[in-house]
């Protein structure tokens, strides 16, 4: 049963910090969107905000238990029970990590098929975390189950954009693209190091154009509040 | 076919309507442009008026209407909402 990636020593820290702005972008994209769906009470707002909070969450877990190993792992020396312990918050930090993300992907999924029907919502949650709790090789699992969800919600935002054309549309559909290709590239993860510096880059860089996004957004508004006062 | 507006969506277009006349506007005018009944036209001006939205004036030519800063807030605030739910699709 693999419960490790193979990372670069040399990119741990960098990947740390990663994570970090992963959790940072998803939080703020999640609370942004529920203080909309307060004003207004859209059913679609709410669902994408739960999304990003349990990415958040998801990102800050596997935040906080990589500086941990991390801060083990630095002592100078260290006995086996302590590696023992460093492999038990691995694997428990992983099926928490998992569940969080697993979490967040298929409730984003679920906002992209348009309907209000919990029992499908149910049904693509239990298909998923079956999927991967069953398998030998849960990473393997749980980074194809990720890519083909992100596939799906990939179609929804490339729709969008073939219908609005709009940069903002855009961006969005792009930052999907590189975190489906990062899921994707994820699974080789499991055999070369470099696979993981390059699914980061590409969450990275997703996440960044979110994060754009998101500025672009609240910057029109201003700018459209100013043009109306000056009226 | 043009889609089924929701309240906060009618609002919305009366506050828009009223700024772009440059905060000066007959009922007519909002009638004409909010695609509403006349009895709709009404309730939605009456409750616009007790929120605070809008401002009734009577002129020597009738009834006109204006935006407040909470109406030109609303319209801020409205706009973001459509606009990020044109950017993630969720209209």
């Amino acid at each position: 049963m693999t419960h490790v990636f193979l990372v670069p020593n040399w990119f741990f820290y960098y990947g740390i910090a990663c994570e970090l702005i992963f959790a940072l972008v998803t939080l703020i994209g999640g609370i942004f969107s529920f203080k909309l769906y307060k004003l207004c009470n859209y059913y679609s707002i709410k669902v994408f905000s739960i999304s990003f909070l349990f990415f958040s969450l998801s990102y800050i877990v596997q935040t906080l238990i990589n500086l941990e190993i991390l801060s083990n792992i630095s002592e100078a020396s260290f006995s086996l029970t302590q590696w023992n312990n460093i492999t038990s918050l691995s694997i428990i930090s992983f099926y928490i990590y998992i569940s969080l993300f697993i979490l967040g992907l298929v409730t984003l999924t679920y906002m992209t098929l348009k309907e209000r029907n919990i029992k499908h919502y149910a049904l693509l949650l239990v298909l998923a975390f079956a999927g991967v709790l069953l398998s030998l090789n849960k990473i393997f699992a749980f980074r194809l189950i990720s890519a083909i969800l992100f596939f799906f919600i990939l179609l929804h935002f490339f729709k969008n954009y073939a219908v609005r054309k709009s940069v903002n549309s855009l961006l969005v559909m792009v930052a999907f693209f590189l975190l489906m290709m990062a899921s994707s590239v994820y699974i080789f993860a499991l055999q070369y190091s470099t696979a993981y510096v390059i699914g980061h880059i590409l969450e990275f860089s997703a996440y960044l154009l979110i994060a754009i996004n998101f500025i672009m957004l609240v910057k029109n508004a201003k700018k459209a509040r100013q043009t109306s006062c000056n009226i | 076919m043009q889609k089924k507006r929701d309240r906060l969506h009618v609002i919305y277009d009366i506050l828009r309507t009223i700024q772009e006349k440059n905060g000066n506007i007959r009922p007519t005018h909002i009638l004409y442009k909010s695609n509403l009944s006349h009895k709709m036209m009404a309730e939605y001006l009456a409750e616009l008026i007790q929120k605070g939205f809008i401002v009734e004036s009577e002129t020597k030519n009738g009834k006109t209407y204006s935006l407040t800063d909470k109406g030109y807030d609303y319209l801020a605030k409205f706009r973001l909402i459509i606009e990020f739910q044109k950017s993630f699709g969720l209209d």
